[in-house]
């Protein structure tokens, strides 16, 4: 007997498992390769599907390309803090920007997001209060306001 | 606790105006992780609450068969949500869902074995000691296990029963499906389930992919769990059982026919209990029954 605790050697042996399912790391010793590549897959299906249902609008955008670019992102970005599609995609959001790829289309979605909720080190936080926010979309500037008690209007300039 | 009883259904939002209209439900479980702690419960969750309906809070996130202690943050929310409930039960599952900071998002087996059921024990009477009402431990539906178990899934529960004081949600439609993908003795399962630990059961539809049978709460509930229903209250007598359906909901007609076959199930199996209870002491009636006699 080592001298590591039960709970120590569970960790590890529950992350490498883990790493495995959701970061396609090699299956641990002794498992079903399959059994457990087959419930990474449903897994990552799990995730894709409830990212796109929180994200209806990015889903449209991408189309086609949303799956093979979100499958992609997910196996280098696992979840961490919270199984929340809504701070997942918006994760995803990030990525997209960052590469210059977010589809105009989308923009409102986000634009509409960040009324809402901000993304914090400790995980989706809902905005309280009055919230205004703007952004550009092609050649028009959409103002967008979240009132208290959580309403949000919008407004597309030029009219 | 109140003993649940009767036919139950799994409280979802798109089901929010059928539960309001719904007179016979025995129960209704209530998803945490769908509810805000700090904001006020939905209008549905209050009549119910008003209507007496007993209530049970189901959470997925807990972790309790993870490597860590039950996080005090998710056990404070969930006795928060229980008290402002009013719920009889919470209910959690056998599973871990989450290691070294990555989230899996899903419900993962827990290795069957003394050292594992050891730390699983210790996290269940941490939770315990934290709810303010019983905790039930149900069963998961998994595509493979851990290496080398040490025990069947029988014993396993029978060992988490017998080191906790916690109640048991037994999940047929996941015993079904570990049946079919594992070959996990079900009958040893059913056999290994104590009426007065049982706090209700779970079922709910799958489908089958090629060789695998995935649990999915999105399809009919196949014959396969109600007739593992139908033994557990052969056995038992009379158990509350409650329809999980999470997505591809069904029509009125349909999610009402379902939930009368749970119905059935039970009723086909209390029969069956009682007409055993007359035969038993005729011996000729035992021989004709043939290999369908119990002990």
């Amino acid at each position: 007997m080592s001298a590591r605790t039960a709970r120590e050697r569970l960790a590890e042996a529950q992350s490498a498992l883990v790493r495995s399912l959701a970061q396609g790391a090699p299956v641990p010793a002794g498992f079903n390769a399959e059994r457990v590549q087959e419930t990474a897959r449903t897994l990552l299906a799990k995730r894709r599907r409830r990212v796109q249902r929180s994200w209806p609008r990015l889903t449209e955008a991408l189309g086609e390309s949303f799956r093979p670019r979100f499958d992609a992102w997910a196996q280098e970005n696992p979840m961490e803090l919270e199984a929340s599609p809504l701070a997942d995609g918006r994760r995803f959001a990030d990525a997209l920007l960052g590469a210059g790829e977010f589809p105009d289309m989308a923009r409102e979605e986000l634009l509409i997001f960040e009324l809402r909720y901000h993304l914090t080190g400790q995980g989706l936080v809902p905005r309280r209060g009055l919230t205004l926010r703007s952004m550009r979309i092609g050649s028009s500037i959409l103002l967008a306001a979240r009132l208290p008690g959580g309403r949000v209007l919008r407004l597309r300039l030029p009219f | 606790m109140k003993p649940l009883a009767g036919v139950g259904l799994g409280w979802r939002r798109q089901l929010a105006h059928r539960i309001d209209q719904e007179p016979g439900l025995g129960f209704v479980e209530v998803l945490a992780e769908h509810l805000n702690p700090t904001a006020p419960l939905p209008a549905p969750l209050l009549r119910l609450r008003e209507r007496g309906v007993p209530l049970v809070l189901h959470a997925v996130s807990l972790g309790l068969g993870g490597a860590e202690p039950p996080d005090t943050r998710r056990l404070d929310t969930l006795a928060l949500l229980a008290k402002r409930l009013g719920a009889v039960c919470v209910s959690e599952h056998v599973a871990f869902v989450r290691a070294d900071g990555i989230e899996s998002g899903h419900l993962l087996p827990v290795p069957r074995g003394d050292e594992a059921l050891d730390v699983l024990a210790e996290n269940v009477r941490l939770a315990q000691a934290a709810l303010p009402v019983p905790l039930a431990l149900e069963n998961i539906a998994t595509l493979f296990e851990w290496p080398a178990p040490s025990c069947t899934e029988a014993e396993f529960l029978a060992g988490l029963l017998s080191r906790t004081s916690a109640l048991l949600l037994l999940d047929v439609a996941n015993l079904y499906a570990n049946a079919l993908n594992l070959g996990t003795d079900a009958a040893a399962v059913l056999a290994a389930v104590p009426r007065e630990r049982l706090a209700y059961v779970h079922v709910a539809g799958g489908v089958r992919h090629g060789t695998l049978y995935h649990d999915t709460h999105a399809h009919p509930v196949p014959m396969g769990p109600l007739e593992l229903l139908e033994a557990l209250a052969a056995r038992l007598g009379p158990v509350p059982a409650l329809l999980e359906r999470d997505d591809h909901f069904p029509s009125p007609e349909e999610l009402a026919a379902e939930l009368r076959a749970i119905d059935a199930a039970i009723a086909r199996g209390v029969a069956r209990r009682e007409a055993e209870m007359v035969q038993r002491p005729e011996p000729q009636v035992m021989a004709a029954r043939g290999s369908e006699a119990r002990p």
